[in-house]
């Protein structure tokens, strides 16, 4: 069934794309590959109601349709279900807030017609349908952390605002010379700002305690925890407060200070803050192998001196290094949300707190409801249906528009339709055929003698086309010249193609000159009898074997290159000069380069065939 | 695309070029429309004597495939609705299809079951295995698959070319086995 299997057509940026993922620009007169398009929205659409939705419905809506909903357990689309009043004895009232008056008409539910999901557990019913909508837009909001997390977003984003405009206030003052001491200290203060301290706003709008810091996210813990650095204390920097300079520098004069006060006096006088742990040992380290150096030239020649100093380092060393392992840490432990401390604990906890784990919502349907992330099975809620959007797309190169698509969501139409299936004419070859294939009919005959095989050719416009096979090795004739942009497929430019050099020579009798039938639309497909060959009086036997509307099978000689044992593959080239009238008042004329590689090795492992069309350049 | 030669006794082929092959159980045969050129291949089973079944032309219904149109329960007992199908459709080995409609250029693959009243619109693919649940929508140019089926991916601007190829190519390869290799 893969027609186009193994075909792929060279963009012009080098790389290779399936053919029908490639476009076709009519500017640059190229074939584009993906990479080399801009996408963009052209509309939003729900895929259960079809109903399109405008850009900024769409936003408001957060992306997702104001009326569909989805299971939350299998992400199948719900249906609203009308329960009778007969069947209410049935259902699971307990939870529903409705009287007898109202319950009989009877209920409407969201019921999941794939795993029998029913927001009948949560209470969620309604004598109207309209209401049970509503009502399940208004508990998914409730039920969701949405607005705390709006207000998060809104509090990152004055604290933004205010960095901003801090950081022009700073650039104004540099500029009026009242503040050149921050140049110094720039990168200090977002070092300092990174770890956490450095918020100038905090979250939410209300002042931290005092004795606390609150640091932006746990990955801002960790990496104060990693870092040999000391962390923040809580008592010098006044959380929330903005970092300046001189508050910066005061810190460093103090922490000065206060490990000169605790070298001086020894260790047992003061007892460093646990946080100048590491400094503290690295300055006292420092001290003691300065005196051991001082000390070292008077009993140079002691080595049972020398040995004793030694062995008491590195017992010293060990002791630091313990000390200073216990002091990171004891900050990691303490930078770690109980999770990541024991996760086992914390699994043991959540699986005692329920009857059974099948209660428990798998991962999926907790990523599913991002604000909620209900941890029990009972407490998902329906989700309104994701939408959808449908694509406009642009040539990179000089902004064509190449795919616009139709505004109805369920039209499968294109106002603008320009992909490389509809302009490249399709080449494939017309019988199986592989490099052992090949090289046993190489075999089979005389030396010198080319071998025959069959190449179809389709015209993918609803023209007549007129064709020109030409051979690959050689210049083109004298009556075909290229445009000033046009240029000659060199086989040695690409990476594949140095890789695989054609090993055939392909040539075609009568001078490749023939034509191709318009394309025929599905309608007009029943005048075609496939029994009756479409062959024209006028078309030479030794070219053209076959017609059928749009394709001709055309015959190409190969004649391999080297002797017919030495290929390690089978490839070969042409090229195909296509003339059409177009829609101008002047013919269309390109010049396409197609390669066929039939891959050695075992024949169930390589690619039965491979048809790359290479180049595509105007006249 | 490899020649298929199938013995012309074994198979009816229609004036408008249908090819149904006598293995195949087709019931209710009068509300059974082929619009032409769609091929029937044996054990597949086409449900007409519950509602009228219309299939377009350029469809393949693969061995073993179950065609049944869908229904509704009602007070008053169970309303099966018409099941369409579009033009180049390709059902696969062993699927079931209950839908309400399927449009054209659509792919089904082996051992998919599509469940009652689906709509499937133009240009998609079911991959094979994979379960539609009831009332689903399918939007143009969607691959869906799993179990329920949920969108996987979504098919090219081209999808309509490369089906419809598919779709001649394969109608074109089952030829009678006096005219194989002709």
């Amino acid at each position: 069934m893969d027609v186009y299997a193994g075909t792929r057509v060279e963009c012009g940026c080098g790389a290779h794309a399936e053919v029908d993922e490639a476009y076709f620009c009519a500017t640059c007169t190229a074939t584009v590959c993906s990479l080399c398009t801009t996408t963009s929205v052209e509309s939003f659409y729900c895929p259960n109601c079809l109903d399109s939705m405008a850009a900024g419905d769409a936003a408001l809506f957060a992306n997702r349709c104001s009326k569909c909903f989805e299971c939350p357990a299998c992400s199948a689309a719900l249906t609203t279900l009308h329960i009778p009043p007969n069947d209410l004895h049935h259902a699971p009232l307990a939870h529903l807030a409705l009287d007898a008056d109202q319950l009989a008409d009877g209920i409407h539910a969201l019921v999941c017609p794939f795993c029998a999901w029913s927001s009948l557990d949560l209470g969620l019913a309604h004598p109207k349908p309209d209401v049970l909508i509503l009502d399940s837009v208004k508990k998914q909001r409730a039920a969701a952390d949405a607005p705390g997390f709006a207000a998060l977003v809104d509090a990152y984003q004055r604290a933004a605002r205010d960095t901003a405009k801090a950081a022009e206030r700073s650039k104004r003052l540099l500029k009026r010379g009242l503040l050149d001491r921050n140049a110094s200290s720039k990168d200090m203060s977002h070092l300092l700002e990174g770890l956490g301290s450095g918020t100038s706003t905090p979250v939410g709008g209300e002042p931290a305690p005092s004795d606390t810091i609150r640091f932006p996210n746990e990955a801002s813990v960790e990496l104060a925890a990693d870092l040999p650095i000391e962390l923040p204390g809580p008592t010098r920097l006044v959380p929330h407060e903005p970092i300046t300079v001189l508050a910066v520098e005061r810190r460093m004069q103090e922490k000065h200070q206060e490990m000169g006060r605790w070298v001086q006096y020894g260790e047992g006088a003061v007892n460093p803050p646990l946080r100048y742990a590491y400094d503290g040992l690295a300055l006292e380290r420092k001290t003691v192998i300065k005196s051991e150096m001082m000390g070292f030239s008077d009993d140079d020649d002691d080595e049972e001196a020398r040995a004793v100093r030694a062995a008491e380092r590195k017992k010293r060393e060990d002791a630091e290094d313990a000390q200073f392992r216990a002091v990171v840490n004891a900050a990691r432990a303490a930078a770690r949300p109980a999770c990541v401390r024991d996760p086992y604990a914390v699994m043991a906890g959540e699986a005692g707190a329920v009857d059974d784990l099948a209660s428990l919502s798998s991962l999926t349907q907790r990523h599913a409801n991002v604000h909620a992330q209900p941890r029990r099975f009972a407490d998902l809620m329906p989700l309104r249906r994701r939408l959808r959007v449908r694509r406009r797309i642009r040539c990179n190169g000089c902004e064509r528009i190449l795919i616009r698509p139709d505004i109805s969501p369920s039209s499968v139409k294109f106002k603008i339709h320009q992909t490389a299936l509809e302009y490249l004419p399709w080449a494939e070859l017309a019988q199986p055929l592989d490099h052992a294939g090949l090289l046993a009919a190489l075999a089979s005959t005389p030396p010198q003698t080319p071998v025959v095989v069959r190449l179809s050719l389709a015209n993918p416009l609803d023209e007549v086309v007129g064709v020109r096979l030409l051979p690959l090795a050689g210049d083109l004739p004298d009556d075909i010249e290229l445009s000033p942009s046009g240029r000659l497929h060199d086989p040695t430019s690409r990476l594949h193609s140095a890789a695989f050099p054609p090993t055939l020579d392909a040539t075609f009798a009568a001078g490749g000159s023939t034509h191709l039938e318009a394309r025929v639309d599905l309608a007009e497909l029943d005048m075609f009898d496939p029994d009756e060959s479409d062959l024209r009086t006028d078309d030479t036997p030794e070219l053209i074997a076959s017609r059928s509307r749009h394709r001709a099978t055309v015959l190409v000689h190969l004649t391999p290159r080297l002797a017919a044992d030495s290929l390690a593959y089978s490839k070969f080239g042409f090229r195909l000069v296509l003339t059409h009238a177009g829609t101008g008042a002047t013919p269309l004329t390109h010049l396409v380069t197609y390669y066929v590689h039939l891959p050695g090795g075992d024949p169930s492992a390589a690619s039965p065939l491979r048809v790359a069309v290479f180049d595509h350049q105007a006249m | 695309m490899e020649v298929v030669e199938y013995n012309p006794e074994e198979w009816i082929e229609t004036a408008s070029g249908n090819k149904v092959s006598r293995a195949s159980v087709l019931c209710g045969s009068q509300n059974i429309i082929l619009n032409g050129k769609s091929l029937v291949l044996p054990g597949s089973i086409i449900r007409g004597d519950l509602a009228a079944v219309r299939i377009g032309r350029y469809c393949v219904i693969s061995d073993r495939v179950v065609l049944r149109p869908a229904y509704k329960a009602l007070p008053k007992g169970l309303n099966y609705f018409q099941l369409s199908l579009g033009d180049c459709v390709y059902v696969g080995k062993d699927a079931v299809v209950e839908a309400a409609s399927i449009g054209s250029h659509v792919i089904i693959g082996e051992g998919a079951i599509v469940s009652k009243r689906a709509v499937i619109l133009d240009c998609c693919e079911i991959l094979p295995g994979a379960v539609v649940p009831e009332d689903a929508v399918i939007p143009p140019f969607s691959i869906y698959g799993g179990n329920p089926a949920v969108l996987i991916g979504e098919l090219t601007e081209a999808a309509q070319r490369v089906h419809e190829e598919k779709a001649f190519a394969c109608y074109e390869s089952y030829v009678p086995a006096k005219a194989a290799g002709v």
